[in-house]
Formats: structure tokens, C-alpha cells, sequence
């Protein structure tokens, strides 16, 4: 992959936002990751976090950290994540609901989402784990109203996007599976869900 | 050290916030008004990284256990000195009755309040399932991050907020007030979408939803969203949105790029 182009923008008085001027994908994904690691070794940083196509630097040095970020871009290595097995029970409660929708056998249904690994994007607060797309054949719009608590351990996909709610929280995706083990992962890692 | 009789509202230990595990979801969490908490821990005796109590609206009742120094910080109420050292002997009982003016108090004590360190930082942020909310009966201990007391100046519960970006003008403060966020009320912003690519934010940030109320994130706020960003507030001045009361007036002012 070559290099996308990307702008450093402020963001307020004590963060840096670097974005990328290209599509989500398996090796942005681990360019971001990559990029977040070697940040985080910069004098004056506080903290970074990857996004979906930006990587965040918290520091109250801008302007040095921002004159150092194309020269860390030229050495940055992508992230080698690590492959997750995730033993997955589709029952979760929307799965009749996802099938009908679908107008798809159960067994097509599991068969799809199990088929392809997923890139672990993004972790949001708590413990959500945003994932790279479904295949588009099992996209299901998210829920007019969300539900007030998703158990930890929940799968759940909204439009393309597919996410594990590692505590429980407020959500209005649909829920197909549970999983009694969300292992730790950060950004790069990929899961493989295995039915159970 | 300190006994909790009755906790005010949201009541729990926070020191200047939790750096680095963003990247696992973990959030700055930390005190939502850190100059006031850093100026009540000179003022005690303890390092201004050292934690204290904060506590939230309503009435906190507290027992001395050993004796020491002591401050109170954030916003004052009734009942208690107030951004000064205070010694105290075993038995001292104080009842603090809610801010008249702020939202967040501060009650540090010489050498810090003990709680475990979790990634580099004593903050609970019970959401993410770290500390968890002090509770009647709870017994606080002093730590060891001490310091020689100094005198401090009172800092101001209110004033102009500074923002980056488009978002200015006068605002209320909503009902919709916790350790994650302040929505704000007023003439609604355009434009705001739910809809976008999640990306990382900070505390200060403000969201705009669909409906057009802006959201201030503040200490304990999402590390990542997909809404629309109506600019960021200025770190320095952060500390005043969280210490307006819930019908408070709050007037934006453009942030001057440096």
C-alpha cells in the first residue's frame, strides 16, 4: 500500500488529528495502528488513539509534534495484529429478527458472518469493539430505538459496521450472538468468529 | 483518614486523569475541574497529581478519623473553610450543604487519598468499570504523595468559554449534565449528523446531534463518536462549563488560533 496522503489539523488547544484522505480498509487500518504505536514514543505526547481514518495525538506541544509527524509517517510501520478466535452462540435477540429481514436461512446467515475475518478498527468507551463490514449480503439497518442496556459480550451489526459490546451499555444494534469471552484487543488485531 | 457519613451526589476519587490507554478504550476520566482539585491538594499538603474526593449537587457529610491537614476546593459551599489548609483532629465533622454557585467540589488531604492505580491513574470511572462511586461508611485513607502546604488563590466558577471553531454565541446549560457530557440549549445548530465515521475525541469536544443541541464531552466523555464536531472548547476553560448548574447562561467566545 502506498502511503495516502493525510492533513494534521487541530484539534483544540491540546490534540492533533491526523487525517488520511482514504477509504476504511484492512491496511489503513494498520498503518493507524502502527502510526498510534510510533506516536506515542514522541516527546510531549500524552496519549493517541486511531480512528477510523485519522489517528489522534494528545500533547500540549503542537507545533513540535506536528513537525515531527511526516518524518515518523516515512518510518511508520504497519501493525502486525494478532488473530483472535471468538467462539460465537447465534442467538443473540435480533438473529430471528436479522433472518426475516434478510429473508435468509439461519444456517446462510452464520455461514456468512463466519465466513471472513474482521479487522478490530477501533475501541470506543466502554469496551466497544468497532469492526471492519459484514459482507453486504447480511447489512441490516440499526434500531429505531435503542435498547436501554446490550449485555456484555453481544454481536451486533448496523448497516455494514459489526461491533462487540465488551460491557454492557446502552446500543441500538441488532444482536445476532453472544460470545461469554471477549478477549483483549486493540486496534490491528483481527477476530474470526467461530460457531458454537 | 476520612469517613463518609452521607456522599453528595456522584461522589468518587479522581486525580488529573488517566493518559495512554486510549487506544483500549479507556478515556482521560480524571476530575472535572482539575485546577481546582491540583490548587485544594497545595493547599493540603499533598503532590497536585495526588487524588482527592470529588463530590457533585447536594449535601456531603464527612468524619475526621486521624488528624492532619486538609482543603476544600471547586466549588464553595456553606459549612467548611474553603482554599485554605485546614487541621483537623479526629472527630472534625463537616456538613457541606449544596454549591450555591459550581457543581464540583474538592476535599484533598495531606499526602493524596489512597485508591488503586489502574493504568497510571487513581480515577474511578465507573462506567468503564474502573473504581466505582463512594458510599456511605466508605473509609478513605491518605496516601503518600505529600507536599509542604501552600497558600492558594480561590479560582472562579464561572466566565467566558473559549471554543475552537464554529460553534459561539450564548447558550443554557440543560438538564442533561453528568461526568460524560453537558448538553447544551438554545437556538439548535444545523446540520449535525449521527451517521459519520467514528473517530477518536477529547474532552472538550463538542458534538452536534441531529437535533441540534450541542453536546460538551467533559472528563469522562466517549473516546470515540460519529456525530457532527461543532468545535472544541478550550482546555483551560473546560473547568467552567463543568461548574455550571444545570439553567446557567454559558457565552462561547472564539478561541484565537495559536
Amino acid at each position: 500500500m502506498s502511503t495516502p496522503e493525510f492533513v494534521v489539523e487541530s484539534l483544540g488547544d491540546r490534540a492533533l488529528l491526523v487525517r488520511f484522505r482514504a477509504e476504511p480498509s484492512t491496511e489503513l487500518t494498520a498503518l493507524l495502528a502502527g502510526l498510534a504505536a510510533a506516536a506515542a514514543g514522541l516527546k510531549g505526547v500524552l496519549d493517541t488513539c486511531p480512528g477510523t481514518t485519522t489517528v489522534l495525538i494528545e500533547t500540549p506541544d503542537r507545533a513540535e509534534v506536528e513537525a515531527a509527524v511526516p518524518g515518523l509517517m516515512a518510518a511508520v510501520k504497519p501493525a502486525e495484529g494478532a488473530l483472535h478466535e471468538i467462539r460465537l452462540t447465534y442467538d443473540g435477540d435480533d438473529f430471528r429478527w436479522v433472518c426475516q429481514h434478510l429473508g435468509m436461512d439461519a444456517e446462510d446467515l452464520i455461514a456468512l458472518h463466519s465466513a471472513i475475518p474482521y479487522d478490530v478498527r477501533l475501541l470506543g468507551s466502554p469496551g466497544f469493539v468497532y469492526l471492519s463490514d459484514v459482507p453486504p449480503e447480511i447489512a441490516v439497518p440499526r434500531m429505531d430505538e435503542p435498547r436501554r442496556s446490550v449485555a456484555g459480550g453481544s454481536v451486533g451489526i448496523a448497516g455494514r459496521q459489526s461491533g462487540i459490546y465488551g460491557r454492557p451499555r446502552p446500543g441500538g444494534w441488532r444482536i445476532i450472538g453472544r460470545t461469554a469471552e471477549v478477549p483483549a484487543l486493540i486496534p490491528g488485531d483481527r477476530v474470526r468468529f467461530s460457531p458454537q | 483518614m476520612i469517613r463518609i457519613i452521607a456522599p453528595a451526589i456522584a461522589t468518587s476519587i479522581q486525580d488529573q486523569g488517566r493518559y495512554g490507554s486510549r487506544r483500549l478504550g479507556f478515556g482521560r476520566s480524571g476530575a472535572m475541574d482539575t485546577a481546582s482539585l491540583a490548587a485544594a491538594n497545595r493547599a493540603a499538603g499533598a503532590a497536585t497529581a495526588a487524588a482527592g474526593v470529588e463530590f457533585g449537587p447536594g449535601m456531603l457529610v464527612i468524619e475526621v478519623t486521624a488528624p492532619g491537614n486538609i482543603a476544600f476546593g471547586g466549588a464553595p459551599r456553606p459549612g467548611a473553610p474553603w482554599w485554605q489548609t485546614v487541621e483537623v483532629q479526629p472527630g472534625d465533622r463537616f456538613e457541606l450543604a449544596s454549591p450555591p454557585e459550581g457543581m464540583w467540589s474538592y476535599l484533598a488531604v495531606n499526602s493524596g487519598i489512597e485508591a488503586p492505580v489502574v493504568m497510571g491513574s487513581r480515577s474511578a470511572s465507573v462506567r468503564e468499570g474502573i473504581g466505582s462511586w463512594v458510599a456511605a461508611g466508605a473509609m478513605l485513607e491518605a496516601g503518600n504523595d505529600n507536599a509542604e502546604p501552600e497558600t492558594v488563590e480561590a479560582l472562579a466558577m464561572s466566565g467566558d468559554v473559549r471554543v475552537y471553531g464554529e460553534l459561539s454565541g450564548n447558550w443554557t446549560v440543560g438538564n442533561r449534565v453528568d461526568r460524560m457530557g453537558y448538553q447544551l440549549e438554545g437556538d439548535p445548530v444545523p446540520g449535525g449528523r449521527a451517521d459519520l465515521l467514528s473517530e477518536p475525541l477529547v474532552p472538550g469536544c463538542i458534538q452536534v446531534p441531529p437535533n441540534g443541541l450541542p453536546i460538551v464531552l467533559m472528563a469522562e466523555g466517549p473516546t470515540v463518536g460519529g456525530y457532527t464536531l461543532g468545535g472544541v472548547v478550550h482546555s483551560e476553560d473546560l473547568r467552567l462549563v463543568a461548574q455550571s448548574q444545570p439553567g446557567n447562561k454559558l457565552r462561547l467566545a472564539r478561541a484565537v488560533e495559536t
